[in-house]
């Protein structure tokens, strides 16, 4: 009878080791779609841009859920909605539409929440801000590179595009171009210092449109293009096998690499780079499979200089291996757009929903494809203005997956060294 | 467990090599056959019924090659499949114990399988795996011990016993996305039978199973990221691009059997039911581990089993019935990335897919007997099973309902007096008719292949008639007159026929080589 004692205490024993997991699916509920109250929370007011109560008109929400492919979207006029039989899950809610002041004056209308749960009939608060187009906007970047005949890769044929996205002259003197830390293939967000909020956005290198203020000017319809390398990469000594000839590019990112030199276009400032100004390495090379790209502008009563002042710095402290990042405020921003490796890393999305609500992919690397930006409408305004569309919701903005063209809508701006 | 494992493995092995023999002229095909079908506690899952059944010693070993060809398929299985197998069993009597076991190792290629990227058996009753699309190669290997112990009966009432199985399987998928997944489970099922007087009998078992199985998925061409898809159910999937990641099934069944046995000269009754349950959990990368989903899968068998022999005939009835309820639970997680911990971190988790099976089948044997072996044999059935699946939020549906009937009929030729010399030849045929199916997809993405291609070719597949036509036929005979050692050799082929335009046939042949003794 011992044996019989021996396996009645072990299979006991084996039961009651079983007895998480089997409690675990039993208590699981049978899933019910939930009714979602949204209500929005105007910073309208508080931003410097109005006086008074807003009246929100033509609102829409969408509600995206990535991993399920699962979308929902509505339209509704107030500061309140409702969205019923919704999948529990984790969302990007996007709120979009226009808002009138006491004197009628019209805004343009964004909040969005990123990687939201909603599990529970709850209801969600989402602030909204009041903007206008962005004045200069990224419209096309090739980040992916080009898959060589007889090589791993080639990367050096890069480009972001930046156009005048107004009827009005724009100058690039001073604008600031940065890049942010590469999301890792663990999809493990980075962690910042928690007293710096929501505040700033956390830029891995710096550069800036050289310049005095007037000297590089964008009239209405046209961009200009910053190449990694402003060479024509179709030559055989390159690739020929990219799909472009980046020899006419506004500016360059000159890293002084006597394999890859110095092009007529102008070189950009570099600003910073783990601490430093000084530049680091032989290349300029942002990651081929997406990141975040922002062109910021110093206000003209403020000074930026994170080299220096330390309170600019900060490090990851998710990633022991990261280097020292600069804070850039959000309010500086003038366009951010977030390309990430395929739409399962948008759980680790990197900027910030009030910059840019969604994200671009390509899907791949060495594709010798593109991102471009959709244009609003016909893409025809005054002055010969061409105008792109600008929701701050880059999933919504752009067209991913196309053959990389420079300048493919707008013109090059006169002082273009190819037009001299 | 390795230790166990080794013991289980050796006992296996160590039985079917040596189990002595009682039949002074050994086995031919037919009574070995013969002999297996009527031990009626030996295919209940209770070891402690060995003692009611034949306790007759025997050894079988045998090598078998298969292939099967054709495009009446299920979409994740190969356009063709070849394997190669080489198996032992026996039965000792030790008078103190009656012990059983049985190794079986096959090498089986699967050619131009699609819409699995990551499990061994994408038919195992988990619903959550990765699934690509290209028609790719697949390398296994498999390997299943078993093993029971059973007593005889104490105070000539209580006999207790117990059945060991340890199965492992490798399986390495040759294009990318490539997969090493690696399959483990483990059971435990010790039983009692309690002999109430010379005709009744009852038994009561517990059964206990746990099964891992890790997945790793990786591009060998690191320049292409490939697409594939994360299945949860119906056609539902989230599609990735990259080269994948690390999944993690690890599982538990529990569950138990109750008999019972009556028994009269000349005729031989067991009812059984069984009930089981199995959790099983879904986690994605097991170094920063996130719980997607996991199964809480219920399982009711019943069977009754009569055996009615006479001095020339004799009649076999088995009944079953199976009813299987299985939920999809999905989790929902977020990533917590805060200074004291980082990792996921499931916040809600809600069944989102059942899946429901009913198997109802009734089986008829006709025997004309003939010394320890039989002359020939009718075998008459009908299997009926409905499936009933559903993804509840978004909706969609899946059902279908079959009805298999099926007739065989073997001849045992007696080729000579010498040697035993047997020629066993089969002639069998069914046909498949459905009876209802649908597949209605209502969730997100429905262009995916993992709706039009896969889930849409599967219900195809479940809702397509057929008929199957088969033969066979096995030489058997002594080595020699002074040995009872007997070897055969078997050859089968199959051809099932589908209608409709969808499908056309597929074939199966199968050869195999042994001795018995």
């Amino acid at each position: 009878m011992k044996i019989i004692k021996y396996i009645a205490s072990a299979f006991l024993t084996l039961t009651l080791a079983s007895c998480g997991q089997f409690n675990e699916a039993s208590d699981s509920p049978t899933v019910d779609g939930l009714t979602i109250d949204i209500d929005l929370n105007s910073l309208i007011a508080t931003d410097g841009r109005a006086d008074g109560g807003i009246t929100f008109g033509d609102m829409t929400v969408k509600m995206d859920n990535y991993i399920e492919g699962l979308h929902y979207e509505q339209n509704f006029t107030g500061s309140s909605t409702k969205i019923e039989n919704v999948v529990p899950g984790i969302y990007t809610i996007l709120i979009s539409g226009h808002g009138y002041d006491a004197d009628g004056q019209e805004f343009i209308v964004a909040g969005n929440l990123v990687n939201k749960s909603l599990i529970e009939n709850s209801p969600i608060i989402i602030d909204v801000k009041g903007s206008v187009k962005g004045s200069l906007v990224f419209s096309e970047i090739y980040y992916c590179g080009s898959k060589p005949e007889n090589a791993f890769s080639y990367f050096r044929d890069q480009f972001y595009e930046i156009a005048n996205n107004t009827t009005e002259v724009q100058y690039l003197d001073g604008l600031h171009f940065a890049h942010l830390e590469t999301i890792d293939f663990d999809k493990v967000r980075p962690v910042w210092p928690s007293e710096d909020g929501d505040k700033y956005i956390y830029v891995e290198r710096v550069w800036k449109v050289p310049g005095n203020g007037t000297d590089y000017p964008l009239q209405p319809g046209e961009s200009c293009v910053i190449a990694q390398f402003a060479a024509n990469h179709k030559l055989e000594i390159y690739n020929p096998t990219s799909p472009v000839d980046c020899s006419s590019a506004e500016f360059e990112f000159n890293m002084n690499n006597v394999n890859y030199p110095d092009q007529p276009a102008e070189d950009m400032v570099h600003v910073f780079y783990d601490g430093n100004s000084t530049m680091t390495g032989m290349q300029y090379l942002t990651s081929v499979f997406g990141t975040g790209y922002v062109i910021f502008r110093i206000p003209e009563d403020e000074v930026w200089d994170p080299v220096n002042n330390m309170s600019l710095q900060a490090k990851n402290a998710a990633n022991e291996w990261s280097g020292i990042s600069a804070k850039v405020p959000v309010s500086y921003v003038v366009d951010a757009v977030e390309c990430i490796r395929n739409a399962s890393y948008v759980d680790a999305k990197n900027i910030p929903a009030v910059l840019d609500a969604g994200f671009a992919t390509i899907e791949g690397a060495y594709l010798s494809k593109s991102i471009t930006r959709k244009l609003d409408g016909d893409g025809h305004g005054a002055n010969g203005a061409i105008l792109y569309q600008d929701s701050n919701n880059t999933t919504d903005d752009f067209e991913a997956g196309v053959t990389p063209v420079l300048h493919r809508h707008s013109k090059m701006p006169a002082w273009n060294h190819t037009l001299k | 467990m390795s230790n166990f494992i080794y013991k289980a493995g050796a006992l296996a092995i160590l039985i079917g090599a040596t189990s002595a023999h009682v039949s002074a002229q050994g086995y031919t095909s037919a009574s070995l056959e013969l002999l297996k079908e009527q031990k009626l506690w030996f295919h209940s899952s209770n070891a402690a019924g060995a003692a009611l059944d034949n306790l007759q010693n025997y050894s079988l070993v045998n090598i078998g090659y298969g292939m099967t060809k054709g495009d009446f398929h299920r979409p994740q299985q190969g356009a063709e499949e070849k394997s190669l197998s080489v198996g032992c069993e026996g039965f000792l009597n030790l008078n103190s114990a009656y012990a059983w076991g049985e190794f079986n190792f096959e090498q089986r290629n699967i050619n131009d399988a699609s819409f699995n990227a990551s499990i061994t058996d994408p038919y195992r009753g988990m619903p959550y795996f990765m699934a690509d699309t290209h028609l790719s190669n697949w390398r296994n290997q498999y390997y299943d011990m078993k093993f029971r112990v059973g007593t005889p009966f104490y105070w000539d009432r209580l006999a207790i016993g117990i059945e060991g199985v340890y199965k492992a399987s490798l399986a390495a998928k040759q294009l990318d996305p490539r997969v090493d997944t690696r399959y483990f489970q483990l059971d435990i099922n010790p039983g009692v039978v309690y002999k109430i007087d010379n005709h009744n009998s009852v038994g009561a078992d517990f059964q206990f199973c746990t099964l891992k199985e890790d997945s790793r998925m990786t591009n060998v061409n690191v320049t292409v990221a490939q697409t594939y898809y994360i299945l949860y159910g119906l056609g539902v999937a989230s599609q990735q691009i990259g080269d994948g990641e690390r999944l993690d099934y690890h599982g538990t069944k529990l569950g138990g059997g109750l008999q019972y046995n009556y028994r009269v000269q000349g005729f031989n009754l067991l009812a059984s039911v069984d009930y089981s349950r199995r959790v099983e959990n879904f986690d994605r990368n097991p170094t920063v581990p996130k719980k997607d989903a996991s199964v809480n899968d219920h399982i009711w068998d019943a069977a009754l089993t009569a055996h009615l022999t006479g001095r020339n005939w004799s009649n076999f009835l088995t009944l079953k019935g199976k009813f299987r309820d299985m939920d999809g639970i999905q989790y929902v997680s977020t990533y917590d990335n805060s200074d004291s911990f980082q990792g996921w971190v499931d916040i809600y988790r809600s069944i989102r897919s059942t899946y429901k099976t009913t198997r109802l089948s009734a089986d008829y044997s006709l025997l004309r007997n003939r010394d320890t072996e039989y002359a020939w044999r009718v075998d008459a059935g009908i299997d009926y099973v409905k499936q009933d699946d559903k993804y509840i939020l978004p909706a969609s549906s899946m059902d279908s309902e079959n009805l298999y009937m099926h007739l065989a009929a073997r001849y045992n030729a007696k080729l000579g007096n010498q040697l035993r010399r047997r020629m066993l030849v089969s002639l069998n045929g069914g046909y498949n008719n459905n009876l209802s199916g649908q597949y209605v997809y209502g969730g997100a993405n429905p262009e995916y292949p993992t709706v039009t291609d896969l889930t849409g070719m599967d219900e195809a597949y479940m809702t397509t008639d057929y008929y199957r036509l088969g033969a066979s036929a096995e030489y058997s005979q002594q080595f020699s007159s002074t040995q009872n050692m007997n070897f055969f050799a078997r050859a089968a082929f199959s051809y099932t026929k589908a209608s409709g335009d969808i499908f056309n046939h597929r074939n199966n042949v199968l050869f195999s080589i042994g001795i018995n003794f």
